[in-house]
């Protein structure tokens, strides 16, 4: 009977669809490879925009960085802030049509947590295996072993799996990470089709989706991977590209614009983008050495020609208005001060300082960026060499101080919808060892203050610590702070929803999209 | 140049020398292609040599940056335009030239003598030798030049000097085959006999007899590889495994251009049309000098 019912449940999705003719695809270019579709194991912003899309979280965050229901209908948690519990919608289902229940969500944080990749070092100290249990099949609670005040914000990253698959598909104890490497098994709204590495992937729509469709829904995404500013112009003056990522050039936004079929959307992000400079290497452990790099950065250029964005003073955009300090100073370029700082250095005096620097390998305003750095710091007194490399190898440089650049070319947003998010991860000697912590800042008062605000469920005095934190890095300086970003995607006029979202790349949630030109 | 036309088996006296050089050079002359090669080999070795004087920009092709004059189309100021940080592009052409003109020194000047020194050895001697030398030689043949480039590059940092190395490790084999095959065609000529006969010794018999008779071989092949190494070290920097910014270099330069096209098309097309330019030119002069040292040989 059930089978029966399913049959004719599908028979009416493909009528539907008939009805609808044309089935909508996306089209939309990514800049760096998906590396790994596991939500266990993704880290950065590519990476999440499969995720997002595959996965369902207990909550999500909407663009103000508020959090939402997703899987979890409701929420609250103990007066004293260490047991979270959450209702689960009845209804969700997989892509494989098994529901999905408390036990999932349990297995999936001892998931997360056993492979200890991915977001799972927010919750060292946090959560144990056993703290999070089922007390019935739609009821999880979540047991903190200390308050953690930004924890609710963090929820939106713990992606839950269909634990009977994963289970059945365990080699020698590794949790599936061999299957879930490259099948999907969540309850996300859109499903995996196909993916090559290295070049492109395709997700259809889910179609009993939890939280249902609204009208007119993107039907198919399809994600290419290319950086090439002129592959991204031909596919879109072919009439195949729907969406640029956010990262290509000026000129290429401007070519765009000009076809009628596009339009540029434009809006502030929590993302900053900073010279990482490696604080335990020479000669950027030298204070003086990264004061002076700070002031041999043309921000204005930066800023208005080669990668348009607002000033950014600190660590932490505007965006995290409470918690922001407004009273810091925005940097300037002055290569006087670099000179002056350079000459208090260490390292003055013994000839050109050789400095390595290092971006993203086939972004041009990545590129235009180290030259123009190149050509400032070598009238200080620095010899640069510039080592472009691609963005995987970026990572994998990352994970030792001795192989970390001087100063590194880094874009970093949010991960979870807290100001933690941008301390803890960057400057944070626990979280060191990854391209978000190129810095390798390991400085004992940084990592109280951020323990500190961690432990205090009090928004004022949050707020205090983390504007006292704000100014000890500055004056730290492991940072020339570049600009805030501005996304931009030109897209196609059709395509409506675009909201930006201030969590890695949550923005890239399809389900919030419509393709409004009807058919 | 004259020892070029030297005839294979005797010491010619000055005025027959000189009579068969001037009738090459007249043969030369009659082809239009090779003489249009000459010219533009000329003009390339010019621009490189010269670049410091002839740029109008020198500061162009080292760390100087000027974003209030990016993307200027082609005008008197800037004659090929400029670039997406305001450098000069004819400016770094002509030191573009530079860069390609180095790399076919060092390729050509670390493999040629090698292969040329192998391809005499297994052309001479024979045996075991020769199996050993043209078996590898073989195994390097198969492979092609450019994907082993790009992986020893990878492999290593890239970097103008290991491309240099990269390309340089696949080059010698091509020499090594084609002088071992003039050997072994020559190591049975009557001079050589008459060598052993008067008791000359074995490297005098390889670098005075029969190395002397492969040099219009080498030099035609030298002409023509020319080019080719130029091409395949801009298509190394072109995928960004060659000279890193901000060299100069012709590859780089059209790769980064390119993805400025169609619009700002002045960035990649002409640094591309250098390329074509002077791989023309050694190509149409190396055809031209087989056409005459043949004629010389034979």
């Amino acid at each position: 009977m059930k089978r029966v019912g399913i049959t004719f449940l599908a028979l009416g999705a493909v009528w539907a669809a008939a009805m609808a003719s044309a089935a909508t695809t996306v089209t939309l270019n990514v800049v760096q490879i998906f590396g790994t579709i596991d939500p266990a194991k993704v880290t950065d912003y590519t990476g999440y925009m499969a995720a997002v899309n595959l996965y369902d979280g207990l909550v999500t965050v909407d663009k103000d960085g508020a959090i939402q229901p997703l899987l979890a209908s409701s929420w609250e948690a103990s007066p004293d802030a260490t047991t979270y519990t959450f209702h689960l919608r009845p209804n969700a289902t997989f892509h494989n049509g098994a529901p999905v229940t408390a036990d999932d969500v349990v297995y999936s944080v001892k998931r997360l947590l056993a492979i200890d990749q991915g977001p799972s070092y927010l919750f060292k100290g946090v959560l144990g295996p056993d703290s999070v249990t089922a007390s019935d099949a739609h009821t999880v609670v979540f047991h903190l072993q200390k308050v953690f005040s930004p924890f609710l914000a963090t929820v939106p990253l713990i992606f839950v799996v269909d634990s009977k698959t994963v289970q059945a598909n365990v080699k020698d104890g590794d949790w599936g990470q061999a299957y879930v490497a490259d099948h999907d098994v969540g309850s996300g709204p859109y499903m995996l089709e196909s993916w090559t590495r290295g070049s492109e992937m395709r997700l259809k729509r889910f179609d009993n989706y939890a939280l249902g469709w609204g009208k007119d829904p993107i039907d198919n995404l399809r994600f290419v991977v290319t950086n090439d500013e002129a592959t991204v112009r031909s596919l879109a003056a072919s009439g195949e590209l729907t969406m640029t990522s956010e990262f290509q050039a000026n000129e290429t936004y401007t070519a765009l614009a000009k076809m009628s079929r596009f339009r540029v959307v434009e809006q502030p992000t929590g993302t900053a983008f900073y010279l990482k400079m490696n604080t335990q290497v020479a000669p950027t452990d030298d204070l003086h050495v990264r004061k002076a790099i700070a002031c041999a950065t043309d921000y204005a250029t930066i800023r208005t020609t080669i990668y348009p964005g607002d000033a950014l003073a600190g660590p932490l955009p505007a965006v995290f208005k409470s918690d922001y300090l407004d009273t810091l100073k925005e940097p300037s370029f002055d290569l006087n001060c670099a000179k002056d700082e350079l000459a208090k250095s260490a390292y003055a005096g013994k000839g050109p300082i050789p400095l390595t620097f290092t971006y993203v390998a086939g972004a041009s305003f990545e590129e235009e960026i180290g030259l123009l750095m190149k050509s400032n710091l070598e009238k200080v007194g620095f010899k640069v060499s510039l080592d472009p490399e691609p963005w995987n190898r970026i990572t994998e440089i990352a994970s030792k101080v001795s192989t970390t650049p001087n100063v590194t070319e880094v874009f970093f947003g949010a991960t979870y919808a807290s100001p933690d998010s941008m301390f803890f991860t960057q400057y944070d000697s626990a979280a060191s060892g990854t391209w978000s912590s190129m810095e390798w800042l390991n400085n004992p008062d940084v990592d109280k203050m951020i323990a500190d605000a961690r432990a205090t469920t009090d928004p004022a005095q949050q707020a205090a610590i983390y504007k006292k934190l704000q100014q000890t890095i500055v004056d730290l300086q492991p940072d020339a702070f570049l600009l805030v970003q501005k996304v931009r995607h030109a897209m196609d006029k059709c395509l409506t929803g675009y909201n930006y979202v201030p969590v890695q790349s949550f923005d890239y949630n399809f389900h919030n999209y419509s393709w409004t030109c009807g058919n | 140049m004259s020892d070029l036309a030297l005839s294979p088996s005797a010491t010619p006296d000055e005025s027959s020398r000189h009579r068969a050089w001037r009738r090459g050079w007249y043969r030369f002359r009659r082809n239009p292609a090779a003489v249009a090669g000459l010219v533009l080999v000329v003009l390339v070795v010019v621009a490189a040599l010269g670049a410091p004087w002839l740029a109008p920009s020198p500061e162009s092709a080292g760390t100087f940056v000027n974003f209030g004059e990016r993307h200027q189309p082609p005008s008197l100021h800037h004659l090929f335009g400029t670039d997406n940080v305001g450098r000069d592009v004819f400016s770094r052409v002509l030191y573009g030239y530079r860069v390609s003109l180095l790399l076919v020194v060092f390729v050509l000047g670390l493999s040629v003598p090698f292969g040329v020194l192998l391809g005499l050895l297994a052309g001479y001697y024979g045996g075991w030798i020769e199996t050993v030398i043209m078996r590898i030689t073989d195994i390097f043949l198969a492979i092609p030049a450019l994907v082993m480039a790009l992986a020893i590059t990878a492999a290593l940092s890239p970097s103008l000097m290991n491309g240099m190395i990269a390309i340089s490790l696949l080059w010698w084999n091509w020499h090594t085959r084609l002088i071992y095959t003039t050997v072994h065609a020559l190591r049975h000529e009557e001079y050589v006999e008459a060598a052993k006969i008067a008791g000359a010794s074995d490297a005098h018999i390889l670098f005075r007899e029969i190395l002397p008779n492969c040099i219009s071989v080498i030099s035609v092949k030298v002409t023509l590889d020319a080019g080719f190494v130029i091409l395949i070290g801009a298509g190394l920097s072109f995928l960004g495994l060659g000279a890193q910014p901000p060299t100069p270099d012709l590859g780089t330069m059209v790769a980064s251009g390119a993805n400025y096209l169609p619009e700002d098309w002045w960035e990649s097309v002409l640094p591309g049309l250098a390329i074509l330019f002077a791989i023309l030119g050694f190509n149409l002069l190396g055809d031209g000098l087989r056409d005459l040292l043949d004629v010389e040989v034979s």
